[in-house]
């Protein structure tokens, strides 16, 4: 990797916006040319003076806030922070599949369209009259 | 974001998919969610004589029931049928009869074809034969299993609604025509024979025409007969006296098996009216119906709650809330409203809800002192339960508009009993009115009591309530659609016995 593509990695790091592997990638650039790492601190100092920019004095507590929220962000980002959502996910889908294939059976009536049922459905013989014998509850 | 909470959205979205994914639950999600034209096949279907936009060859006993249907309708408009057309369908049914010779559907129907050609002794003739046979089947069970299943490829699913439909689509028009015939008849010829060659035609229709408004035809015809007919109406005592001698009459003549039948008949004629022909029957229909178009359209109508509430919910984020907090000037709200108010009269004419439109939009002219020392607004917890409770009554007039504007609804509308879904257009802008204004006015209220700008506390309190309402609707519909698949089958179960034999139906209840 040049020096200008580590220079791009070290802005897309410090701006939060890389990947696990790019992190990765990045410290083991600082360990193999630590040289480069301090040209761009130049180079951003250079920049901020020229425009004007007074340099950011950090309090004491920025650095522990500042990595507090990155490592919320990073586990956020990962894939063990969504885990309960996606079993939840597969455990709903299941169990609703189960369900719909116990009511699937009935709901599909064996005896739609057949003659027989149809047959049997119109012959008025079927209808029982009721007595005045038969007691009242019937 | 809470774990539990990260599992319920996850189980929200999975169950969603698997309703989706599954051929048994998907058209359920369909009716009130993203379908909304009428029915292709409540509309024009080919299968029934109330829906069929041309007619096929009358190559089998189905199309010739048809085309005896249709013109059977047509005799009762009193529209004009040719001449050759009649004569066409009397020798058909001729030759149905003589094919089918046990079903006395085809002599009847030849009967009434011929008295409309002006054959009176060809009418009586056949009106006699029919008389004598055991069956009576207009073929209409077949065409509505056939109308039925093309219901069911058009939804994915069978439903009770179909069946439903099925109910309301099924025609009496020959029985009344028939009866019709029979009551001319029996004002020609009063002999004993006759009345009872009428009562048994009668008695046939009354079984088996396997539904309450046919067999209604039936019936009457039979009580006619067993009367006689008056030139007066005659006492009440007289015309049971009659009714009741109508058998011994016949012993009389030694006519013994047809006063048998008769003594039967007019036994069961009680028995059809206390059982079918009651006013409860109706009630049991239309609550059936009223279900099946709930069950129907519930799942979809949640949804689509669910989909309004989550479009409001980004919109109130596209907001740039930030920019909420300069008053504005009294001109603007004072203005709006004048404007809103007088189009609300202009459309609906209602003067107190002109003015409640009014007031609400106007009241944004009053400025609450603003405190900005607090930075972070903090919501009470009372206009957020109330927030919560505006969403729900939202969600609900939301999720009813969409049953209402649904396929289900729209085509089972004219058999439901009167009620504000009759028109339910103003019935639902009032509602909607009435609860966004109340939302605005306490809003407007409690923005004053805690000094911060009115229009910003409105959108966060809404937030609030429409992420509440968008997941509530979303879980109701997941829960609903088993529950709707489970009692749509029993049901249906329901509503297509009396789709295929409504008398039998009540009968046997």
């Amino acid at each position: 990797m040049s020096q200008e593509n580590f220079f791009h990695l070290a802005d897309s790091v410090f701006d939060l916006d890389a990947s696990e592997s790019q992190i990765a990638e990045f410290e083991r650039l600082i360990e193999s040319h630590p040289d480069w790492m301090d040209n761009w601190i130049d180079q951003k100092t250079a920049l901020q003076n020229s425009l004007g920019i007074e340099p950011i004095e950090a309090t004491p507590n920025f650095t522990p806030s500042l990595s507090a929220m990155w490592q919320a962000q990073q586990i956020k980002n990962s894939l063990r922070y969504w885990m309960p959502s996606a079993f939840a996910a597969v455990a709903a889908a299941v169990g609703l599949f189960a369900i719909l294939q116990v009511l699937g059976t009935p709901v599909q009536n064996p005896e739609f369209g057949r003659p027989e049922a149809e047959a049997k459905l119109g012959n008025s013989n079927s209808v029982t009259f009721p007595t005045l014998n038969e007691p009242l509850s019937r | 974001m809470t774990t539990a909470n990260r599992a319920f959205f996850g189980a929200l979205l999975g169950a969603l998919i698997a309703l989706f994914m599954h051929p048994l639950s998907r058209p359920w999600l369909q009716y009130s969610f993203f379908r909304f034209a009428p029915s292709h096949c409540a509309t024009s279907s080919p299968h029934l004589a109330k829906t069929l936009q041309s007619l096929d060859q009358p190559i089998n006993d189905e199309n010739l029931s048809l085309y005896l249907q249709v013109a059977a309708e047509k005799i009762l408009k009193r529209q004009k049928i040719e001449e050759r057309d009649k004569l066409l369908l009397a020798e058909l049914c001729r030759n149905a009869a003589e094919k089918d010779p046990l079903n006395a559907f085809w002599r009847q129907s030849e009967a009434v074809f011929q008295n409309e050609l002006g054959n009176k002794i060809a009418a009586k003739t056949a009106w006699s034969r029919a008389s004598k046979r055991p069956n009576w089947n207009d073929f209409q069970n077949q065409l509505t299993q056939n109308f039925l299943k093309d219901f069911i490829i058009e939804s994915g699913a069978e439903m009770s609604w179909h069946s439903a439909v099925a109910i309301q689509l099924r025609t009496s028009a020959i029985p009344q025509v028939t009866s019709k015939l029979g009551k001319s008849i029996l004002s020609e010829d009063q002999s004993l024979l006759n009345r009872g060659e009428t009562f048994m035609n009668a008695m046939l229709i009354r079984d088996q025409a396997k539904s309450k408004a046919g067999a209604y035809f039936g019936y009457q015809l039979a009580e006619l007969a067993a009367t006689g007919p008056f030139n007066t109406q005659g006492s009440k005592r007289e015309r049971t006296f009659l009714r009741e001698e109508f058998p011994t009459e016949l012993h009389k003549v030694k006519q013994s098996l047809l006063a048998d039948h008769v003594a039967r008949g007019l036994r069961e004629n009680d028995a059809f009216q206390a059982l079918v022909f009651s006013a409860d029957t109706n009630k049991t229909l239309t609550r059936l119906s009223g279900q099946s178009i709930l069950l129907a359209s519930l799942p979809g109508a949640l949804l689509f709650g669910a989909l309004i509430s989550g479009i409001l919910l980004l919109a109130t984020y596209l907001i740039p809330i930030h920019k909420l907090g300069d008053p504005l000037r009294p001109i603007y709200p004072t203005l709006t409203a004048f404007i809103v108010g007088l189009t609300t009269y202009v459309l609906t004419k209602q003067v107190s809800i002109s003015l409640w439109a009014l007031l609400i939009i106007a009241l944004f002219s009053i400025h609450p002192p603003i405190n900005l020392i607090s930075p972070a607004l903090k919501i009470p917890r009372l206009s957020l339960i109330f927030g919560s409770f505006t969403a729900v009554c939202f969600v609900s007039i939301v999720v009813a508009g969409a049953i209402v504007s649904a396929t289900p609804f729209t085509t089972l509308s004219s058999s439901l009993p009167d009620g504000w879904w009759n028109e339910p257009t103003i019935f639902l802008s009032q509602g909607l009115l009435l609860v966004s204004g109340a939302f605005i006015l306490f809003c407007q209220v409690s923005a004053y009591r805690l000094r911060r700008p009115a229009g910003r506390f409105c959108i966060v309190v809404a937030r609030n309530a429409l992420t509440q309402a968008c997941f509530s609707c979303i879980f109701c519909s997941i829960v609903s659609t088993p529950a709707a698949i489970y009692w749509d089958h029993k049901i249906n179960i329901e509503l297509k016995k009396i789709a295929l034999n409504e008398t039998a139906y009540y009968l046997n209840q």
